[in-house]
């Protein structure tokens, strides 16, 4: 060890306020993990004391351990199932936001347009499955439809609603500056709308993953976690189904928490992230 | 330093007309539902002047303020601002707009609030240097150095009406038009901002065209009173007030001054009464 200040320690910040911010994550994240392990003692427990058949539920230990034992082809299958996920709600993201850009300025396209959103959105778009196959082929091209099928419509009503939110006095300042269309859409139409397109987003994410998982499920490749779901759970391998399942959950509760981090960051400013 | 300290000592000289209202008439609404909010207003505000309109609530004064600006258009009369159609006065960037709420953008600092104009405007011969310069001279005029860094929601109400001030003014519009900008405001805040008006409008060298709901506040700060008439607003007087600028609080203990508040007020008595 030297003598020289150590830059994390010299880092700004690391006063009293940190140490209260790092109190209020503890207690976002102290309270949840002990009901977590408490559920996963008790199912342990009960099992053992039940008696329960392996196949039915098996131990949480021995999923874990399987978990374990299975990670890389596991995280293998995820980043298939990740990458089908990805690019839908990329795809689903641009048809959405995009479709939301072009309309918002004109009422009766954008409640033309928010109707069909709402009859998507309450499709259970999983039925469409069997025509995005007949459509793009068993692999990832009708996965990927699906998934954006069943995100667009989300991102574009959270986007809208965001867009059409601008405060008509800084619409008519923009209008006092005679700033362009292109111009007040930049600097004031997207800030308002990025906390409602972030909302979206957050509930995407999730779905994403879910109808990616659902529609692999229907067919098509074993290299991703809903084939290989429906593989082994057609072998009645319910401890391989649950290792696929805990890989399905941390890559979708991953995925959510990167969108919920960059919305802290990008929106610092909104009354809703400024905290105490 | 700018060289406009001498401006302040002489009275300002209406020379040219800025804003000329001829025979204008506002309607909102169609057929039977349209309500006449202007009717027959001829008005004109010299360069350089300082005018107050006041009126009971609903008197058209705020329409007369949009009609100008080009937010509105009228049904009938013309209206002309520095000779030209108010939407070729908006298009040369010849007012700025100054509304009650200081309708500021969170997510921009203060510094980058007040550079919003520029940034749209794109002023020719402005370099980034002339920029930074005008920026920080403004905000040491409506004293505001030292909050660059801030977001407009951590700044009290004055304060924040202070950066819309600045915004307003940094790009040298030769007139302010300022819709109730100090209403919300608490007494001690607004008479504050009263003088600091009254400064920097004597600096700047701008016709001023200011909407009201106080007297006093309109006495101390105007050359002339314009006294309307609710639904449909008419011009019921012009009065004239004839204390000398550069005027300070002492003005306000001068024995002219309430004179002049009593004259007000026995106009607007006479105003609202005619409603009746």
């Amino acid at each position: 060890m030297t003598t020289d200040a150590d830059p994390a320690a010299a880092a700004p910040g690391a006063g009293p306020a940190d140490r209260r911010d790092w109190g209020r994550y503890a207690g976002l994240i102290v309270p949840p993990a002990l009901v977590f392990v408490a559920a996963v003692a008790l199912w342990e427990a009960a099992v053992e004391v039940f008696e329960i058949q392996r196949f039915l539920l098996p131990r949480p230990s021995e999923i874990v351990s399987l978990f374990f034992e299975d990670f890389s082809r596991l995280i293998n299958q995820g980043r298939n199932t990740l990458g089908v996920a990805g690019r839908g709600l990329v795809l689903g993201g641009a048809i959405g936001i995009g479709l939301a850009a072009l309309s918002f300025r004109t009422r009766w396209m954008a409640e033309g347009l928010g109707i069909y959103a709402a009859v998507l959105k309450a499709v259970p778009v999983i039925s469409l499955a069997p025509l995005t196959v007949v459509w793009f082929g068993i692999e990832a091209g009708s996965k990927i439809a699906t998934v954006s099928i069943a995100t667009a419509p989300i991102l574009f009503t959270f986007t809208l609603v965001g867009l059409r939110r601008a405060d008509p006095n800084a619409q008519e300042l923009m209008r006092s500056y005679a700033a362009g269309r292109l111009r007040t859409f930049w600097s004031l139409h997207v800030p308002y709308a990025l906390p409602f397109f972030f909302s979206g987003l957050k509930i995407s994410v999730t779905i994403a993953m879910i109808v990616a998982i659902i529609s692999e499920y229907f067919g098509g490749s074993f290299e991703n976690l809903g084939g290989y779901i429906r593989n082994e759970a057609n072998n009645v391998h319910t401890v391989e189904v649950w290792t696929a399942i805990v890989m399905a959950c941390a890559l979708g509760i991953g995925l959510y928490m990167i969108v919920a981090i960059i919305d802290r960051f990008v929106l610092r400013w909104h009354s809703s992230k400024r905290g105490g | 330093m700018t060289t406009t300290d001498s401006a302040s000592e002489t009275p300002p000289t209406a020379t040219q007309t800025a804003i000329a209202f001829e025979q204008v008439r506002k309607e909102f609404g169609k057929g039977r539902d349209a309500t006449l909010a202007v009717d027959d207003v001829d008005l004109a505000i010299g360069e350089r002047e300082f005018v107050s309109l006041i009126g009971p609530s609903g008197c058209g004064k705020s329409t007369l303020l949009r009609l100008a600006a080009d937010l509105i258009e009228p049904s009938g009369g013309s209206v002309l601002v520095k000779g030209k159609s108010p939407r070729q006065a908006r298009l040369d960037r010849d007012y700025g707009f100054i509304f009650q709420a200081p309708t500021l953008f969170d997510w921009r600092t203060v510094w980058k609030n007040v550079a919003l104009p520029l940034e749209i405007m794109r002023i020719p011969g402005m370099t980034k240097q002339k920029k930074q310069d005008e920026i920080e001279r403004l905000l040491g005029m409506v004293g505001l150095d030292g909050f660059e860094k801030h977001r407009p929601y951590q700044l009290s109400g004055g304060m924040q009406q202070r950066v819309s001030l600045a915004r307003a003014l940094v790009f040298r519009p030769s007139i302010l038009l300022m819709d109730e900008p100090f209403g919300a405001l608490d007494e001690i805040t607004r008479d504050r901002m009263n003088l600091e008006l009254l400064r920097i409008w004597s600096e700047t060298h701008t016709t001023i065209l200011f909407v009201t709901h106080s007297i006093p506040e309109a006495v101390l700060l105007s050359g002339r009173v314009v006294v309307m008439t609710a639904r449909p607003g008419r011009v019921q007087s012009v009065i004239p007030i004839d204390l000398p600028y550069p005027r300070t609080t002492e003005v306000e203990e001068s024995t002219r001054y309430y004179e002049l508040v009593t004259e007000v007020r026995e106009a607007l008595g006479e105003a609202m009464a005619g409603d009746a």
